[in-house]
C-alpha cells in the first residue's frame, strides 16, 4: 500500500506541477458552470410558463422537481466534458515514462507492475474527484433556495465519478501503448469518443446486436444513475470498465519488456 | 555476486549479446568495455531485470534476476543510459521518492536523503528542480538515485557519459571509493575509465566476450615478445645492423616520431642489457632504452576489429 500511495503522490503532483491538471480543471469548471446557470435558466423559466398557464386555466400547478430536472441535465452534460477533457489527464501518466526513460527506474524496483498502475489510476481519479467535488456547490447552492433529494444527487454523482474511473483507466490503458503524449491523447479520445456514442450503432440495428451496442455505451448506463436511481447493473458495468482498462494496462506494462 | 551464463539476448532476428558469460566478486569493479552497439546496455538491462534473457542464466545478489525479479531489485542500484528523472521534481522530493520506491524504511528516509546529498556533492542544488540543473548536476541525482537505498550492487551504464572532463574525474573517485564495500559493474567505451576505476575489464564485441582481464594484464598479454623502444646516436645503417645482430633480436625497426628516429626491437627474452652493452662497445651514445608497451587503445581496436570473413558468419549464425 504504501508504494502504490509513492506512486500516487508522484502521479499527482506531475499532474499539477507539468501536466495540465490545472487547466483541465478550469476548463471544466468554467463550462460547468456556464452550462449549470443555462439549464437553471431553462428549468425556471420552464416553470414559470407553466405557472403561468395554470392559473390561466385554473387548477393546481402540476409539481416540477427543479432542482432535480437541472442537476440531471447538469450531469449528463459534465459526463460529456469529462469525456472531452480525460484524454488530457491520462496522455502523460505511462507515455511520459516510457518517454524520460523513467520506467526503467519503476521497473527495477521492487516495485509490481499492480501498484505502479494502480498508484497512476488513483491519481488520475484524485484529480477527477477534486472536479467533480467543486461542482457539488451546484446542488447545495440549489438548497439555500429549494428542497434537494441529496442522496438521488449523491448517487448521481457518484455515478459520475464511476464513469469517469472507466474512461480514466481506459486512458491509462492507451497511454501505456506508446511513448507520445499525442498518440495517446489522440488515441484515447477516439476510443472514449466511440464508446461514448456506440449506442447510436445500435438504434437501427434490431435484436441483440443493438441491444449489445447499446449495453457497451458508457453514457446509456449513466441515464439512471443521473436521476439518482441506482441500478446495480450500471454500477456493475462501470466497475467492469475500470478492471477492464486497469487488467489491459498492466498486461501492456508487463510486456513492455518483451517489446523493450 | 553478479553471474551471468552463456546470456544471449535476441530483439527478434538481431541478437544483441550472443552466449555471454562472465563473473563479478564482491567487492570488485568491474568494466564492461565495448564500441557502441556492442551489447554493453543490453546486458545491463539483463542484470537489472529490466529486460529479460532469451537464454542463459544470471544471478546477481545469490538470487536469479528470473525467478526472483524482486530479491534482486531491493539489491541493487541501476543507472540507466539516460539518468531517469522527473523534470518537474525537486532534487530532494526526488530521492525521497526513490527512497521509498526502493523500500526503505520511512524513518531512515531523511538520513539517507542528506547522506547521498553530501555523498554526490548536490547539498547546494537539492531545493531546485531537476529540469533546471545541468547536465553534471543530473548525471550526479541519478548516481545520487542509485545509492539512496544503499544497495550491495551497482549497475552503472556509462555513468561518465556527457560530463566535462574535471566532472569525470570526480564521478570516478566517487566510483572508486564505492568499490570494496559495493560490488560495481559499469559499462563505458572509454579506455582511460577503465584503467582509472576497474580492477577487471570483460571487453564485448557484437554482443560476445573477445576479453577478460585486468586492465594491466590486458596491455601486457598481446605483445607476447617483448619490444623495446631504442634511441642512439650513431650511423642509421650501422646501428640497424649491429642491433639486429644482437642475439635474441627477432626483428628491428625504424621508428620516427617527433622527429627523432629510434629503433622498435622485437625478440623474445630480456633484450635491455645485450642491446645497451651492444650500444656501448660500440661507441654510440645511448639517449633512450625502454619497454614498448601496446596501449590499451591499440589493444582494444585490435580485439573488436572482426575480421571480414568472421563477421560474415556470425551475422549468418
Amino acid at each position: 500500500m504504501r508504494a502504490v500511495a509513492n506512486i500516487w503522490r508522484r502521479e499527482l503532483l506531475s499532474l499539477f506541477a507539468a501536466a495540465p491538471a490545472y487547466v483541465v480543471l478550469a476548463v471544466f469548471l468554467g463550462l460547468a458552470g456556464f452550462f449549470f446557470y443555462n439549464i437553471l435558466v431553462a428549468v425556471v423559466n420552464q416553470t414559470f410558463l407553466v405557472d403561468f398557464r395554470s392559473q390561466q386555466f385554473g387548477g393546481p400547478p402540476p409539481p416540477i422537481d427543479v432542482p432535480s430536472i437541472v442537476l440531471r441535465g447538469y450531469l449528463g452534460i459534465a459526463a460529456q466534458l469529462l469525456l472531452f477533457l480525460m484524454p488530457l489527464l491520462t496522455m502523460s501518466s505511462l507515455a511520459e515514462e516510457r518517454r524520460r526513460g523513467t520506467m526503467e527506474l519503476l521497473l527495477t524496483s521492487p516495485l509490481g507492475v499492480g501498484q505502479l498502475v494502480l498508484g497512476k489510476f488513483l491519481a488520475v481519479l484524485a484529480v477527477i474527484a477534486l472536479m467533480i467535488g467543486i461542482t457539488f456547490l451546484f446542488p447545495l447552492l440549489l438548497a439555500t433556495y429549494t428542497k434537494v433529494e441529496f442522496v438521488a444527487v449523491a448517487a448521481g454523482y457518484g455515478g459520475l465519478l464511476l464513469l469517469s474511473g472507466g474512461l480514466a483507466a481506459l486512458g491509462l490503458f492507451v497511454s501505456s501503448l506508446t511513448d507520445s503524449q499525442v498518440i495517446a491523447a489522440v488515441l484515447g479520445f477516439g476510443l472514449m469518443l466511440l464508446l461514448g456514442v456506440i449506442h447510436l450503432g445500435g438504434e437501427g440495428a434490431q435484436g441483440a446486436w443493438g441491444e449489445l451496442l447499446k449495453q457497451l455505451s458508457v453514457f446509456e448506463h449513466f441515464q439512471d444513475l443521473a436521476k439518482g436511481v441506482v441500478d446495480s447493473g450500471d454500477v456493475v458495468f462501470y466497475l467492469s470498465l475500470i478492471a477492464l482498462g486497469l487488467f489491459l494496462t498492466y498486461r501492456s506494462v508487463e510486456t513492455l519488456r518483451w517489446r523493450g | 555476486m553478479i553471474q551471468v551464463e552463456h546470456l544471449t539476448k535476441r530483439y527478434g532476428p538481431n541478437t544483441a549479446v550472443q552466449d555471454l558469460s562472465f563473473q563479478v566478486a564482491p567487492g570488485e569493479i568491474l568494466g564492461l568495455l565495448g564500441p557502441n552497439g556492442a551489447g554493453k546496455t543490453t546486458t545491463l538491462r539483463v542484470l537489472a531485470g529490466f529486460l529479460p534473457a532469451t537464454e542463459g542464466k544470471v544471478q546477481v545478489a545469490g538470487f536469479d534476476v528470473f525467478e526472483q525479479p524482486m530479491e534482486v531489485k531491493r539489491r541493487i542500484g541501476y543507472l540507466p543510459e539516460l539518468p531517469p528523472l522527473y523534470p518537474e521534481m525537486s532534487v530532494e522530493g526526488y530521492l525521497g521518492f526513490v527512497a521509498r520506491l526502493k523500500r526503505l524504511p520511512p524513518r531512515q528516509v531523511p538520513g539517507r536523503i542528506d547522506a547521498v546529498l553530501e555523498q554526490c556533492s548536490l547539498g547546494e542544488v537539492q531545493h531546485r528542480l531537476l529540469g533546471r540543473l545541468s547536465k553534471g548536476y543530473r548525471q550526479r541525482v541519478g548516481l545520487a538515485q542509485v545509492l539512496i537505498h544503499d544497495p550491495p550492487v551497482l549497475i552503472l551504464d556509462e555513468p561518465t557519459a556527457g560530463l566535462d572532463p574535471r566532472q569525470i574525474l570526480e564521478v570516478r573517485q566517487l566510483i572508486k571509493s564505492l568499490g570494496g564495500s559495493r560490488t560495481i559493474i559499469l559499462s563505458t567505451h572509454i579506455l582511460p575509465e577503465v584503467s582509472a576505476t576497474c580492477g577487471r575489464v570483460v571487453i564485448i564485441n557484437r554482443g560476445q566476450v573477445v576479453a577478460v582481464d585486468t586492465p594491466e594484464n590486458l596491455s601486457r598479454r598481446r605483445t607476447g615478445a617483448e619490444r623495446l623502444l631504442v634511441r642512439i646516436d650513431g650511423p642509421a645503417d650501422q646501428v640497424k645492423e649491429a642491433l639486429g645482430a644482437v642475439p635474441g633480436v627477432a626483428a628491428v625497426q625504424e621508428e620516427i616520431s617527433d622527429g627523432v628516429t629510434g629503433w622498435q626491437v622485437e625478440g623474445p627474452g630480456d633484450l635491455g642489457p645485450a642491446l645497451a652493452r651492444e650500444v656501448v662497445q660500440r661507441g654510440w651514445g645511448l639517449r633512450e632504452l625502454r619497454p614498448l608497451t601496446l596501449s590499451l587503445e591499440d589493444i582494444f581496436i585490435e580485439l573488436t576489429t572482426a575480421e571480414p570473413s568472421a563477421e560474415g558468419e556470425e551475422v549468418a549464425a
